[in-house]
């Protein structure tokens, strides 16, 4: 299974610079159905019938990017909170520009901790703690979101609730690590989370990748399982682990030569 | 590959295999009760194994209110039940007698205040409503609703008590298969808020599983240690070298542990030491931390792997494993100092007698070594076996050769390249005063002059040197002899 995959991925990097696109499309630029192509095929079809391309296209980048988290956390050792949050950031900052994604998230984690020193006083339950908590994030978010009206260093009209969502979602686990954890682990996972979307984000954001998948959603596929199944078995040393299991090296003692 | 020797990180248990193991070995059955708290609890006690006493459970919280809390007189541990990592857990010292003088702010009511290990003064209410937080699952994993459990606290031992002014040390054991494969002292830290978690910042010392003293250490989850505070002597003291109390009990009650609790093969189990009763089982956990191999300077993997296929008969079978194949090589008194010995192709080992076996012996004196019986024994260095082995008619006069005390069996390649299933066994011998405590395979040597021979493995420390550096004070004469005999023989030829 696993050769099978490895073998799959360097028959692809091999073969997908030289399958010519214009084969397979008509001048329009609509998909010509053949024996292999029928998901793009469909794809293609449902656009015309008035299906939102942008939306199919993240559909089918959202997997591709939660496999690039995946083998940045299994291979490299580097991760953030699990492998959905980073992946779901990565739409939000997509969706904001990661500039003013994170602007945004400064100042919602901003909010947060300010509050949460707040409710700490009152000595209430966690919910209720959280709930209102959420009431100053979203006061919060909206005095930003009149302020910056004003200065225009975001794009109000980009800013829309779910990427709001993600992120006070992420200040959420921020302030839960925080407060049963530490502040170090908190920060830690935190900034993992913001580079993996970061990285995600500039992934969907490349030009024509988006053209790419919905023309070759077959290809998407294969290499996201393929990719999956070789990760998945890895059971081998993560770069991180190298610098943590160098000083258990028991050198071999120096004996002198008579 | 970038000038990283990949080979010497092959004996480690990565994070990513760790994880197969712990998915390969653990049933979703034995998963849920190491998890939970309680429900583990319940199963040591069902077999006869020591635990700390559980005062109560809360479900809800009906059931904490209308606990009598004022039984309480100090001297407990209010903890999560299915908590992770150290996380929300309150030990309790005493309680402290109301004082007029300083109202206390945080309880009007005036229940009484309970001081913490950390020296903190912590108020009923305070307890209880971490307790309700408990309840709502701010520590459990994914934040469900969870119980609470109040346990007694141990009372912690007076060499444990020299280590850390706060929290109680625990003893990490990793069991595999029956057998104790690896163990680190972790002791609690004013870093680490007196939680024995290597995460929090607390300290690991590794334990050597033959003898039970500590060799290496770490803080928190890499920066190695050399030396850490006494409270009793008031100054520094190695890492290495501390004896832990009740050794042999700590490693049964942890074997005996994962027996109790089906369905869990790869098991990290949490034993405290109690000043009166000997060791109790605090936790188990199915996904053990991996960095108690920097504090032993040991892989997981490399040892896991050496009895993976061996079918372990019992608890002792288990324990003597973890002894003759994972011990230390160092002698009594560790120094690191001491200049490597040097031994000659021929030398004379004391080779230990079992406690209370009769060896019949026609020849050989039996005599003292410490406190120990020992029996001198011929052996002839061979660096070019791995293993040392014992003539199969001299390990029966011994008494090391009875059904019990073999470890397992092993295929091996004699130098006449014949294929034999040789038992292998543990010994303990005296080679120019430094114990070794090894595993031999055992052969049929009855032809030859010299009954045992001494494998590289069995070897580490020493020099060899063909000719003789000090004739006058070595053990030399029945040497001298055998090599008289053998110019004899030359001549007579």
């Amino acid at each position: 299974m696993r050769k099978t995959a490895l073998l799959f991925l360097a028959w692809l990097f091999v073969n997908v610079g030289s399958v010519n696109a214009q084969e397979t499309m008509e001048t329009s630029g609509r998909v010509v159905f053949k024996f292999w192509n029928g998901i793009s095929y469909l794809i293609s079809q449902a656009v015309s019938r008035g299906v939102p391309e942008n939306t199919v296209a993240l559909l089918l980048l959202l997997p591709l990017v939660a496999t690039l988290v995946s083998v940045i956390h299994y291979v490299i050792g580097f991760s953030g909170y699990g492998i959905f949050m980073p992946t779901m950031m990565a739409v939000a900052l997509l969706a904001t520009g990661v500039g003013s994604g994170l602007i945004l998230f400064a100042v919602i984690l901003a909010i947060t901790l300010l509050s949460n020193l707040l409710v700490k006083k009152l000595k209430l339950h966690f919910w209720p703690a959280r709930s209102i908590t959420l009431l100053f994030v979203s006061m919060g978010t909206f005095a930003a979101m009149v302020v910056t009206s004003y200065i225009k260093i975001v794009d109000v009209g980009k800013i829309s609730i779910f990427p709001i969502l993600f992120m006070i979602l992420l200040t959420e686990e921020f302030a839960r690590t925080q407060l049963i954890k530490s502040k170090k682990e908190a920060v830690r996972l935190t900034t993992g989370t913001l580079v993996l979307a970061v990285a995600g984000a500039m992934v969907m954001g490349v030009e024509g990748i988006e053209e790419m998948v919905l023309k070759r959603a077959e290809i998407v596929i294969l290499v996201v399982v393929a990719t999956n199944i070789l990760v998945g078995r890895y059971g081998g040393i993560r770069f991180t682990e190298i610098k943590r299991f160098k000083g258990a090296i028991r050198k071999k003692e120096k004996s002198s030569v008579h | 590959m970038f000038g990283i020797n990949f080979k010497q990180y092959r004996q480690f248990l990565t994070k990513n295999e760790r994880n197969k193991v712990y998915l390969r070995k653990n049933t979703a059955e034995g998963r849920a009760v190491a998890d939970n708290k309680y429900k583990s609890k319940k199963r040591m006690m069902k077999a006869g194994i020591s635990v700390p006493k559980l005062i109560v459970r809360f479900k809800n919280r009906e059931g904490m209110e209308n606990f009598e809390w004022s039984s309480l007189e100090g001297n407990f541990v209010v903890k999560p039940m299915s908590g992770y990592g150290g996380e929300g857990i309150l030990i309790i010292r005493k309680k402290i007698q109301s004082n007029p003088s300083r109202p206390s702010a945080a309880s009007p009511l005036d229940k009484g205040d309970y001081q913490m290990m950390n020296g903190k003064v912590i108020s009923l209410e305070e307890i209880k409503l971490h307790c309700l937080e408990i309840l709502g699952g701010k520590y459990s994993l994914h934040g469900s609703a969870d119980g609470v459990i109040v346990e007694e606290r141990i009372k912690i031992h007076p060499l444990f008590l020299t280590l850390t002014k706060s929290g109680t040390p625990d003893i990490r054991v990793i069991v595999y298969n029956r057998v104790p494969v690896m163990a680190m002292l972790r002791i609690p830290t004013e870093r680490s808020g007196g939680k024995a978690n290597l995460q929090q910042g607390a300290y690991g010392l590794g334990i050597d599983l033959a003898s039970g003293i500590t060799t290496f250490g770490i803080e928190g989850k890499g920066v190695e240690i050399r030396k850490i505070y006494d409270f009793g002597k008031k100054k520094m003291i190695k890492v290495n070298g501390i004896k832990i109390p009740f050794w042999k009990e700590v490693l049964e009650t942890a074997v005996k542990c994962q027996g109790a609790i089906p369905g869990l093969g790869f098991v990290g189990v949490d034993v405290v030491i109690d000043k009166e009763d000997g060791p109790k089982i605090l936790e188990v956990n199915a996904r053990s931390g991996l960095s108690i191999q920097l504090c032993n300077k040991a892989g997981l993997k490399s040892r896991i792997g050496k009895i993976d296929d061996i079918t372990v008969r019992s608890d002792e079978h288990g324990i003597a494993l973890a002894k003759y194949l994972f011990g230390e090589k160092f002698s009594d008194k560790v120094s690191e100092k001491e200049k490597d010995k040097t031994i000659q192709p021929l030398e004379i080992i004391k080779m230990k007698i079992p406690k209370g076996f009769k060896p019949e012996l026609q020849k050989s004196p039996i005599l003292k070594q410490g406190k120990h019986r020992v029996v001198e024994v011929r052996a002839k260095v061979d660096t070019g076996a791995f293993r040392s082995s014992i003539d199969r008619s001299l390990a029966e006069k011994l008494g090391l050769l009875s059904s019990e005390k073999i470890l397992y069996f092993r295929h091996y390649k004699s130098s006449l390249g014949k294929h034999k299933n040789r038992p292998v066994i543990g010994v303990s011998f005296w080679l120019q005063g430094k114990k070794v405590v090894t595993a031999v395979n055992v052969a049929d040597r009855e032809k030859l002059r010299t009954k045992f021979l001494l494998g590289r493995k069995d070897l580490e420390g020493f020099l060899v040197s063909a000719k003789s550096l000090n004739p006058l004070a070595r053990q030399a004469t029945s040497l001298e002899e055998g090599r008289h005999k053998l110019k004899v023989n030359i001549k007579n030829d």
